[in-house]
């Protein structure tokens, strides 16, 4: 069961999204607040995988509750539900560690990928995202595949990496590297360490950067 | 007949077509609707630059889930003019929009008799 928070201050949107997610099969609404601030003190006492996050908001907006979440509640991962599409807001919510970041216009079947896949993975970019975060890289400098890093990723930790990139669940890496899901575990870790990233979509955003994974 | 106002093409997607849910949803944008397009005509009175964005702003995901396509453009325009110009500068682009927004309401509470023939428009 996937346990979801639900933070937005118009109410209608929050019903409107409560009673598409009720639907959905393994998915459960746990926590609805109308600002960062009720979101924060709700996640102290109920426990929740994935924070459906809007940005405009009265008391606690959504930016400072990113950073808020990211600092204290590490295992919580974010998913910004947001009208705002401008590159600055996606690209400063992804360099705050959000593991998402979506419209508010989003398609049902989308929302319901975005979901799965921050769960299962990590992170959900859909394709203003992706668009946004290589236009914001290619613009600060040329994208090209390097050979010299100090600390060089191994075989392995690439085609971790790329599975990373490609959306695939650790026990799909697994599969295809014949691996088990531990060993992909580890690879994964060492990226981490490695890239300096904090999570999978920091891993994505890297592998753009040095050209590993164009998508 | 005059072209509707509204496409509600969105919500039946979003609820699997559920009549009641969506006479739900209709129900709740009826109660919340009226202070949001008040928000931006209290804004406007106040030459209030960022309110007025802020509330266009707002009401984009409910035009978009009504499918009121002339309300979503008026109100993305009306928070770029706002940020660029200023809040008096939407005057006229604030009086359509509200008096569009009176139009979708009258349609939505069609939408909802319909559905409830036991009761007549709001």
């Amino acid at each position: 069961m996937i346990r979801l928070a639900l933070a937005d201050d118009q109410r209608l949107f929050r019903y409107g999204m409560a009673m598409l997610l009720r639907d959905m099969a393994d998915v459960q609404v746990v926590l609805e607040c109308a600002n960062g601030e009720e979101l924060l003190s709700g996640l102290k006492r109920t426990p929740v995988d994935i924070v459906l996050l809007d940005l405009e908001m009265p008391v606690l907006d959504g930016i400072e509750t990113t950073k808020r979440i990211k600092h204290d509640f590490q295992q919580v991962k974010v998913l910004i539900l947001s009208t705002h599409d401008e590159d600055k807001f996606i690209t400063h919510l992804m360099e705050l560690g959000a593991n998402g970041y979506m419209l508010k216009n989003a398609e049902p079947d989308e929302i319901d990928t975005a979901i799965r896949s921050v769960h299962a993975n990590g992170f959900y970019f859909s394709e203003l995202v992706s668009r946004v975060l290589l236009h914001g890289l290619v613009k600060k400098k040329q994208v090209k595949p390097t050979f010299n890093e100090i600390d060089p990723l191994s075989e392995r930790e690439l085609e971790v990496l790329r599975g990373i990139c490609t959306e695939c669940t650790t026990t799909e890496i697994a599969e295809k590297m014949f691996v088990s899901p531990r060993t992909v575990d580890f690879h994964r870790n060492n990226l981490l360490l490695k890239t300096g990233a904090r999570n999978a979509a920091g891993l994505v955003v890297y592998a753009m950067t040095k050209g590993l994974y164009t998508p | 007949m005059p072209d509707p106002h509204i496409d509600l093409t969105y919500l039946e997607r979003l609820y699997k077509g559920d009549r009641a849910r969506i006479a739900q949803w209709i129900h709740i944008y009826l109660e919340e609707a009226p202070a949001q397009f008040q928000r931006l005509s209290d804004s406007l009175e106040k030459n209030d630059t960022e309110r007025l964005a802020s509330a266009a702003h707002d009401l984009r995901p409910q035009a978009h889930y009504v499918g009121a396509v002339r309300m979503l453009e008026l109100l993305i325009a009306i928070g770029q003019r706002a940020r660029e110009d200023s809040a008096n500068a939407c005057a006229g682009m604030v009086g359509e929009l509200r008096s569009l927004g009176a139009l979708v309401e009258d349609e939505l509470k069609t939408v909802i008799a319909a559905d409830d023939p036991a009761k007549e428009p709001v």
